[in-house]
Parts: structure tokens; sequence; C-alpha cells
């Protein structure tokens, strides 16, 4: 058998099979690296610190929404509301402050809708045992005919002049520091540890891969399927309202334009996770970044927007591609 | 989705019913000129748009897996024979150039999907993308109108009474329904996305079948993009994009009415019969135009929804 | 009936750092039913994957009525007529029996177009005539049961016409009455020329339905036996070569009067009126056919069926709902389907020995990985696990190890009960042995088990009582020292010597 012949093979050329497998291993992160320093060599302001904080700002209102796809694939669902969920957020943060209410009313209303959503979802897929599709589908289609309905049929909530403390949310700094770069660390830490650290992640991962066995070992299944898809929302709801600061209005219908990239960053953590397919907290980070990075790098370059999306999707075959090549080299090694 | 228990399918299918006839009761009351003949036709005319990919993307969905970029490659292949239009290319050839670059992209999805083992989700919001951002990149993301004479003919004429853009749907339906429910490759479709050790086992070319359902997609993408051109009298941006939900929906409302709760086209084409019904009846009706969506979107939820109870992961759970 | 019909001639199979099968001959003649014996990993599965084409041999060659196979997969022997029954569901849960039976096999015009009124037909022949059930061609797989979807599965494979047919222990899941059942239709393929290779874990079940046997042991062939001139013994002799280490009969135990767990008036859909003690430091056996409520009972106690009914922990009234209420309350499980329950399977080792018990290695919600990786190397130690580290994924280790880590994850905490479900299913005997001593070690240490097991080799080395269920009932109460095989069968399936009446009573 070749195998046998490949094992012993492996041991004459280590050093060279060394580099072959950081090559390879390494090859997406190379690659984006790759991506920036040629958008560091089209535009010299690319590398700027303004630029980066811009970069990372835009991955701070993607990011909190692919989390929440991908709390959604860790218990082997799927989340399709996150759009819908930040264009709600939006939608209800202005319309409070334009009815009168204060800032912080319309905030906390915010978070109520964003819970509601994910009540909604969580007991549609742990109490009525609907396939997350439908239910998440289900209740896309329904939000998506409120911001309609709510707007008078699409028309924005403009607020002017908008209140500091939300102004603040998106423009203002701690230590220099851009507030929105500051909530994106804190949710990232905050879901890695809950994932990676601490039980009740090791649980929810345990839920998703075999829901029989979860069971057998004490963990109430339905209680933490529905917990993924309730922090789902309020993940969304966290971007939706850093969107809302940025763009100081409510636009129906916003959200949708950022649920792709979400639902593609969450997946592509899954191709690189190290252990078989584990969608991952640091994984759908750096999906939002390499999206955030190539639209920036666009922008500045002064492409059209429509090649930027273009591009996105040749970068997301790209990053398949190579996840596969890198797959089958593995397995190679294994035999 | 497989398992579901037998009894209960019957109640739902009474939900159904008369959630069916409630609307259509009062539609008829509320809108006196609903049961109108042309109006009847308007209501397949939208159904067109939404049920032709909805079919495709049905018989992608029996083989066990999923396409989202069909409403990029609608707007990319509109664009793409509007062009050719414009450059005075003949229309037989124009057509040709259409179908055969639905096909050839479905096709790489087929080739992502079945031979590289790609997530068909993962893979199909990448081919979205990138299509959606060619499309709009050939158009510089403007409104085309289109002169020939061609698609004003499928507009404007019609055949027995009945407009060209329906029998087009008809046609489709037809095709596809006997494709995909009288032959012996439409059951290797349902053996396929039932059990696919089994379908293999049995000798079945797993592969091949699979990027069949791909081309019959393509082959409903290019037929539905000819609607789009005719019907819009030329290529509005992403338009396509805005009816991904229903025809996604539609899937799913035909199959939580089937008797097997599985995917069929019959079912498919009455869901978005039934959505394009309602918009219309209940625009007839007067109720506010912004609110017909919600209005829409909850019958169309609780149909989806009361159907297809138990059709999640966790009626493992059942004790 | 003496052509031979299927000759493999000097069949080697390699895989990485093991030969799963050595230089081994095979030959079947036309018309018999052969059994193929041997102790888990001895060779047989290999072989029957070289003979469905699923591998393919690094050595050695195949012939099929003197006709040499060149290349070999699984289409090609497909079409040679070789058909596998197998034990997990190979059908489509939402097709009727005949789109089932007839799969890749429709009748149709031109080629193409379905002709479903046929294709009912056709299937409803082959029930009637071959299999002699006659069973709807239009009702829906998902609406069978386990032993009607075994003989769609049949009507499946003649509707190929097979030359051999393989049954990969296909009466595991079956009552006594299906099982006779499926034997009449075996006897009738044989009737009609077809060769069979049965494969099985039970001897009565070889001598039943076999005419001859073969014998592997760590991948080679053994011998080939005629059924009418050899013994049980000598078929276990060659299957183990006469090295078998056993752990003997139970000694004798100090059972201490105190109860630790009573049931008292357990009822639900399967299951009536059960009452039951059970002391400290003893290991209580559950018999009984297959379905007779053993398996239900223990769900129903670790709360993953519904129940009424009372359960007295150490004298006191507890309500278990839900497992985790159970695992609170000091009792553990461990469920027979090891890939889908027991374990998660693409979990590591460590992760699955901590998961029932998580709590007790984290503060304030974060886990401790360092006491975690303390407590699993621990339990890899004790529990002599052969794995490379605590952090293999369990799917990679043995049936064996597998089962080990199962039972490992219940002693990191003090337990008072441990119920198991056939622990040694499908486990070589080497495992067997090791997982007998660790179960001994357990009661040592005070707690008690309940053991679920079909062997009564199991229950004389394991238990010091059994009881037996039939419908649902607790019909036998007995100390394990004064029965015998005999009288549990009479207690299990009404009286053993009075044959097939009595197996329908059982069922009925």
């Amino acid at each position: 058998m070749s195998s046998l012949k490949n094992n012993v093979l492996t041991d004459e050329n280590k050093i060279s099979k060394k580099i072959a497998d950081l090559l390879v291993n390494g090859s997406i992160v190379i690659g984006f690296i790759g991506v920036i320093i040629v958008f560091a060599i089209k535009n010299s302001s690319f590398l700027s610190i303004d630029n980066i904080s811009d970069i990372l700002m835009r991955v701070s209102i993607t990011a909190p929404a692919a989390f929440g796809v991908m709390l959604a694939l860790i218990v082997k669902g799927i989340d399709l509301t996150p759009g819908t969920t930040m264009g709600l957020v939006g939608l209800t943060i202005t319309g409070g402050i334009t009815a009168g209410l204060s800032f912080g009313v319309s905030l906390v209303l915010s978070l109520l809708v964003g819970a509601l959503v994910g009540i909604c979802t969580a007991l549609l897929i742990s109490k009525a045992n609907l396939n997350p599709f439908i239910a998440t589908i289900a209740i896309l289609f329904i939000g998506n005919s409120i911001e309609k309905g709510v707007t008078q049929g699409g028309l924005p909530i403009y607020i002017y002049p908008s209140p500091k403390p939300l102004n603040a949310i998106y423009r203002g700094t701690i230590l220099g520091i851009p507030n929105p770069i500051i909530i994106l660390i804190i949710i990232t830490l905050v879901l890695y540890v809950f994932l990676d650290k601490s039980e009740y992640g090791r649980k929810m991962y345990a839920c998703g891969e075999s829901i029989k066995a979860s069971r057998a070992s004490g963990i109430p299944v339905r209680f933490y399927f529905g917990m993924a898809y309730f922090l789902a929302a309020i993940c969304a709801c966290v971007g939706g309202i850093i969107l809302c600061s940025q763009i100081r209005s409510g636009q129906p219908l916003v959200g949708h334009s950022y649920m792709w990239d979400a639902i593609g960053a969450a997946y592509l953590s899954t191709i690189m996770s190290r252990r078989n397919f584990r969608p991952n907290v640091f994984g759908t980070l750096f999906g939002t970044l390499v999206m955030a990075t190539v639209a920036n790098g666009f922008t500045l370059m002064g492409i059209p927007f429509y090649w930027k999306e273009f591009a996105k999707g040749l970068i997301i075959l790209v990053i398949l591609m190579v996840s596969v090549m890198k797959k089958r080299y593995e397995r190679r090694k294994t035999f | 989705m497989k398992k579901i228990s037998i009894s209960k399918t019957s109640k739902k299918g009474y939900i159904t019913f008369s959630i069916f006839a409630v609307v259509i009761v009062y539609i008829i009351f509320a809108a006196p000129g609903f049961l109108h003949f042309d109006n009847l036709m308007n209501v397949l005319i939208s159904a067109a748009f939404v049920a032709i990919p909805a079919m495709g993307l049905s018989t992608v969905m029996l083989t066990g897996s999923f396409d989202l970029s069909f409403v990029g490659i609608i707007g990319l292949t509109s664009v793409i024979m509007i062009r050719m239009i414009e450059a005075a290319i003949p229309i037989p050839l124009v057509l040709l150039c259409g179908l055969g670059i639905a096909i050839s992209i479905e096709l790489i999805n087929a080739f992502l999907i079945v031979k590289l083992k790609i997530h068909p989700w993962l893979t199909t919001i990448a081919t979205m993308l990138a299509t959606l951002g060619l499309e709009k990149a050939i158009s510089k993301a403007y409104f085309l109108t289109i002169s020939d004479g061609f698609f004003g003919g499928i507009r404007f004429n019609s055949f027995i009474g009945i407009p060209l853009s329906v029998w087009i749907l008809i046609i489709v339906f037809v095709i596809v329904y006997s494709f995909v429910h009288k032959t012996i490759i439409g059951l290797h479709f349902y053996a396929i996305g039932g059990n696919e050790i089994t379908a293999k086992k049995a000798g079945i070319k797993v592969d091949l079948m699979r990027f069949l359902s791909f081309g019959v997609m393509g082959f409903c993408i290019w037929v539905v993009s000819l609607v789009y051109l005719a019907q819009l009298s030329g290529y509005t941006p992403e338009a396509a994009y805005t009816n991904l939900n229903e025809v996604i929906l539609s899937v799913f409302f035909g199959m939580s009415i089937s008797k097997r709760n599985i995917v069929t086209i019959t079912g498919t084409l009455i869901g978005a019969i039934f959505v394009a019904l309602l918009a219309n009846g209940l625009a007839l009706a007067g109720v506010s135009s912004y609110w017909i969506k919600l209005v829409e979107g909850f019958l169309v939820v609780i149909v989806v929804i009361t159907n297809s109870l138990g059709s999640g992961e966790l009626v493992q759970l059942e004790k | 009936m003496n052509k031979v019909i299927l000759e493999m001639k000097n069949i080697t199979k390699i895989f990485p750092g093991i030969k799963a099968l050595d230089d081994v001959n095979f030959s079947l003649n036309k018309g018999e039913i052969r059994a193929l014996v041997g102790k888990n990993g001895a060779g047989k599965s290999t072989l029957i994957k070289i003979l469905t084409g699923i591998y393919i041999p690094d050595d050695g060659e195949i012939i099929i009525d003197d006709k040499k196979i060149e290349r070999i997969n699984p289409k090609k022997m497909y079409s040679e007529g070789i058909q596998a029954i197998y034990q997990e569901n190979d059908l489509v849960g939402y097709f009727s029996v005949a789109e089932s039976v007839m799969l890749n096999n429709e009748p149709a015009k031109m080629n193409i177009v379905l002709n479903k009124k046929k294709m009912n037909t056709d299937t409803k022949k082959i029930f009637d005539e071959n299999i002699g059930i006659s069973l709807d061609p239009s009702s829906l797989i998902k609406e069978l049961d386990v032993s009607e979807k075994q003989l769609v599965q049949i009507a499946k494979s003649l509707v190929k016409k097979p030359r051999i047919m393989i049954f990969d222990e296909p009466t595991a899941p079956l009552s006594a009455k299906e099982i006779e059942r499926l034997f009449k239709i075996i006897r009738g393929l044989k009737e009609s020329g077809v060769t069979i290779i049965y494969i099985t874990h039970r001897f009565e079940e070889i001598f039943e339905i076999a005419d001859t046997v073969t014998v592997f042991r760590d991948g080679k062939k053994i011998s080939d036996l005629n059924l009418c001139d050899t013994t049980e013994e000598e078929i276990i002799r060659h299957m183990t070569g006469g090295e078998c280490e056993t752990v003997g009969k139970k000694s004798e135990t100090n059972i201490s009067g105190t109860s630790v767990m009573r049931v008292k008036g357990l009822n639900n859909e399967y299951l009536k009126n059960i009452n039951f003690e059970l002391h400290k430091g003893e290991v209580l056996g559950l018999y009984g056919a297959e379905g007779a409520g053993q398996v239900d009972l223990v769900r129903s106690i670790f709360g993953l069926n519904d129940k009424k009914g009372k359960i007295y922990i150490d004298g006191k009234g507890k309500n278990i709902e839900h497992p985790k209420d159970s695992i609170k309350n000091g009792i553990g499980y461990v469920p027979r389907d090891r890939k889908e329950e027991s374990l998660v399977k693409s979990f590591m080792l460590m992760e699955n020995i901590t998961l029932s018990n998580l709590n007790n290695y984290s503060h304030r919600g974060i886990i401790s990985k360092k006491e975690e990786l303390k407590i699993a190397d621990k339990m890899i130690k004790d529990l002599s696990i052969s794995t490379r580290s605590a952090r293999t994924i369990v799917n990679f280790l043995s049936g064996g190890n597998q089962q080990k880590v199962a039972i490992a994850r219940w002693l990191t905490f003090p337990l008072k009960v441990l119920m198991l479900d056939y622990p040694t299913m499908g486990v070589d005997v080497q495992a067997k042995v090791e997982i007998y001593k660790l179960l001994k070690k357990i009661v040592e240490e005070g707690t008690s088990i309940i053991v679920i097991t079909p062997e009564y080799e199991e229950i004389k080395i394991l238990c010091d009582r059994v009881l037996v269920l039939k419908e649902g009932k607790i019909i036998g109460d007995l100390n394990v020292k004064d029965t015998t095989e005999d009288l549990l069968l009479k207690y299990a399936i009404g009286s053993a010597n009075n044959g097939g009446n009595n197996y329908e009573k059982n069922i009925n």
C-alpha cells in the first residue's frame, strides 16, 4: 500500500515537511497578509492608524451579528435573523427618540426588542421543535414586514440632532481607543471565555454535537438550544446599536447587507477551526476582518462598490478552495 | 424535516386548508375585482417571479443541497442578455448564451458542493455575492430598458386569452413537474435527499444526479430572467434579490402541505401562488400597502410553522 | 449442491499497522448457508467488505462461478449478484415500500418515465411469492417497524436476483417470533438456490440455521466446520485459540441489608407496576427477551422516559424527571448506544469524562483544564484505557476503550447506583474481561450496579440477583446462585422446552 511507503518517507525529509506544514496551515493567514500588502502598496494611507481603526470599527458592527450566527451553528442550526434584529433595533432607538423618549429609555426598549426576537426564535426551536431554518426565516420574514410596516413602506427615520450619548457609542473614545473597538474587544473576550473556558459553553457545544448524549449526561438540552438563539439575538442587538449610532438614523432593512457577511464569517470559522468543523470565536472574528479589510481597501482604491461585493464572494471562494486543499493535505499526512 | 408523526399531519392539513379558505373568502368579499380574470392573471404573473426559481430550488433541495446564489445569477443573466441585445446580437443567440451562462454558473456551484464537498450555504453565499457584484458591475447599478420586440411580445401578447408569461409559468411547471415526479431521475433525486448512502449502494450515480439538479436550477433561472426582462421592460438592479425570502418560503410552504412532508414541485407552486394571491388580494381589499407585507408575512409564517412543528432535531428529546 | 460458487484465494488486506486479513482462502458451495464467527476484529467484516467491493484486497483473487473478478468495486460486486443486508437503516424514510424495493430498478417506459402501477404490482408479487408476507406497497418506510424494514431490505435485494446474500447480525433487533419468520425466509432463499453468508454472535442461531461455519481469528481463517459434526465448545476453542482468560464466577459478596434504591409502582407505556429494591454493594441483573421492558425500566429510572411511580434513594422519596436529577441523586447510566448516546464522540476523552459532572471541575463557571486533565489521566491509568493522550477524540478509540470511557465518566464522583445497558456489546473478548473486572472493582467500592445483558454467562459472572422481565412486568426475582440458563429462559419466554406457541404468547 502506498500509505505505508508514505509513512517511511516522512521521516527522511522532516524539515521540508515542516515548512510545507507551516505553509499549508497558515495559508489563509498568509494570503490575507498578502492582500494587506497589496492594499498598502496601492494606497499609502491603508496602513495608517486611522484607517486600521476604521476597519475595526466596521468589524465591530458585523462581528456581533456573526457571533450570533456562530452560536446558532454551534447547536447545529442556522440563524437568519441577525439582519432583521439589527434593523429593528435601529428603528426602535430612532423611533423612540423621535417619539420624545429619552435616549436611555429607547436603548432599553431596543434591547427588549432584540430580546423578544431571541425569545421567539428560541421558543420556536426549543419548545415547538421547529427546524431552525424554517423558524428563523419565518422571524426574518415577519421582522422585515414590521420594518417596512412601521416605516410606511421603507422611509428611513432620521434624527437630527442625534442625542450625544447615541453619537458617543460610535464616535466616542476611551483612552484614545474608539468605543466600538472597545465594545468589540469586550464582546469577543466574553464570548471566548463563555464558549471555550466555561462549563456552559462546553455544554452548548456538547448539545450541538449530540443531543442524545448530552441529555444522558444530564444537560438540559432544550435550555441550551434556546439559549444559543437568545444570545444570538442579543449579539445582533449590540451590532444594531453600534450601527444605529454610526448612521444616526433608522433605516428599514439596513441589516440585510450585514446578514450575508455575518453568515459567511461564521461558516468560515468552521472550516478554519483546528477541531473538526467547530464554529469558534476567533475564526468568526477573522472572517469579518477579512471582509471589512477588502471592503475598505477597495474603497480606498476608489473602486465602485459593486466590485467590492464581487471580490468578497471571490475571496470566500478562494478561502474555501484553500481549506479543501488543506484538508486533503492533512488527510494524506495521517495515512 | 423527515421525522414527523403521521397522526399530526392530517390535523395540520386542516389548519392550512382553513387558513386558505378564510383568506380567500375574505378577499373575495372585501375585494370585488379579485375574481376578475385579468386580476387572476396578474396574480399568476407575479407568482411566476417566485414560482419558477422556487421550482428550481426545490429540485436542488430534493438532493439534500441548497442554493442562495440564484438571486445573483438571475440578475447576471438578465444584464448580460440585455447588453448583448444592445450590441445587436440576434435574439436566438442571446437566448442561447443566457441559458449557457445560467447553467454554467450553477454547475460551478455544483462542482464546489458536490466534488469539493463544501457546505452548500457557504458556497452559494459566496457565489451569490460574486454574481450580485458582477451583475451591478456590468450594469453600473443602473436601470436598463429594453427596446427589443421579443420581450415586449412576451409582456403584451397572449395565447387563448392567457398572457404569455403565464404560459411560461405553466410550461416550466409541466416540465419540472414531469421531470421530478414522473421520471426515474426524479425518484433518484428523492432517494439521494432521503438517504445518500442507500442511493449510492443502489448504484445511483449520486454526483451526476446532483449536478443534474443544479442544471435544472440553471434552466429555471434562465427562464425567470426572461420573465423579469419582459415584465419589467428591462433590467432592474437586484430585482430578484428582493424576492429571495418569498422563494425560500414557497418551498417550505410546499413542503409543509405535502403529505409526506417533503419538497414537492406542486407544493412549491401552490406556495408561490398563495404568496402572490395574498399580496394582490390584500391590496385590492384596501389594506394599506405597507401593512400588506406584514399580514402576508404572518399568514404565510403561520401556515409554515403549524405545518413544520416537530421538524427540528430536538424531536429526539420527545420521551 | 456441491458446485463451488465463490472462491476467494489468498486474500490479504493490510491497514496501517495491522493485517486485517492474512492469506485467507474462503470458498462457498452453491445453496449452502454459511455462518461466519470470530471475535471482533478477527476479520469477518473485512472479508465481507472485500466481498461487497468496499475494500480492495492487497493480494489475492476472487472467483465467482469460475469467473475471475478483475476490478473490484461495489458496483461490480453488486452486479455479480452479491447482496448484503446490513443492520443499520439502509432505506429512505419517506419512500413507499414499492419505491424502496424497486430503487434503481424501476419499471419504466422508454427507460425514463416511471411506471408506478407496475412498481406496486411487482413489489406485491415479490412479497407474496418470495417472502410470504404481504405488506402494502404504498405504505411509507417510516411507518414500518424494524422487522418490516428488514423485510423490505430483503425484498430489495431479491429484485436484483442475488446469487450470494450476506446477513450481518440480522436478528439483533428482532423478537423471537420475528426471528422465526426471518429464518423461514432464509430457508426459502436457500431452496431457491441462493447461497447465504450469515454473521452472528449467537451460537444457538448458528446451529439452527446454518449448514457450515467458518471460524476467524486474528485475521486468519482457522477452520471450516460442518455443523452436523461439531459442538459449540469446539467452535469456541477455535475462536479463542484455547487461551481465553476468564474472570470466573461471581464470588460471594457481602451484601448489607441496607437498601440503596427502591422502586415502587413504576408504570408507563411499556412497564406495568414495577417494584423492586436494590441493596448496597449488590449487582442486579435484568434479563428478558428483547423489548420485554428492561431498557425502558432503566431509562425510566434515569429520567429519560416518562413514568409514574416512586423512587426512593436511601429511603427518601425522590422526584426524577430529567437525567440531571438522577445524577444529583447519585445515579449513573451507561446507554447501549455508544455512537449516539453514551459518548459525545467528537469530544476529547477528557471532555467526555467530565461532561456529566462539569461543575466539580469549574470555579464560578470557568472550567479548570488542569483538574480535568488530572482526573482524565487518573481514569486512563486506573481503567487502563489505551489512548495516546487524554486529548484524543473518543471517536478514534476502539469499541472497548470507548466503553471504558463511558463507564469512567461515572467514576469521578461518588455514585450510589450505576446502571449499564449491555456494556459488553460489540467489544472483543479481551475488553470484555477488563470490563468485568472494572465492574467488580466498582462494586467493591460500595456502588450498587444494575446491568442489562442478554448473555447468561455475563449474569453468572457479574450478578448477585437477577430480575426477569416479560411484557413490562417483573416475573422472576432470582438468586443467581440458584439459577440455570434454562430456568431464566423458562421465565423469560414462557417455557423453554415448549417451542413456538410460547414464543407467540411472548410477543402478543
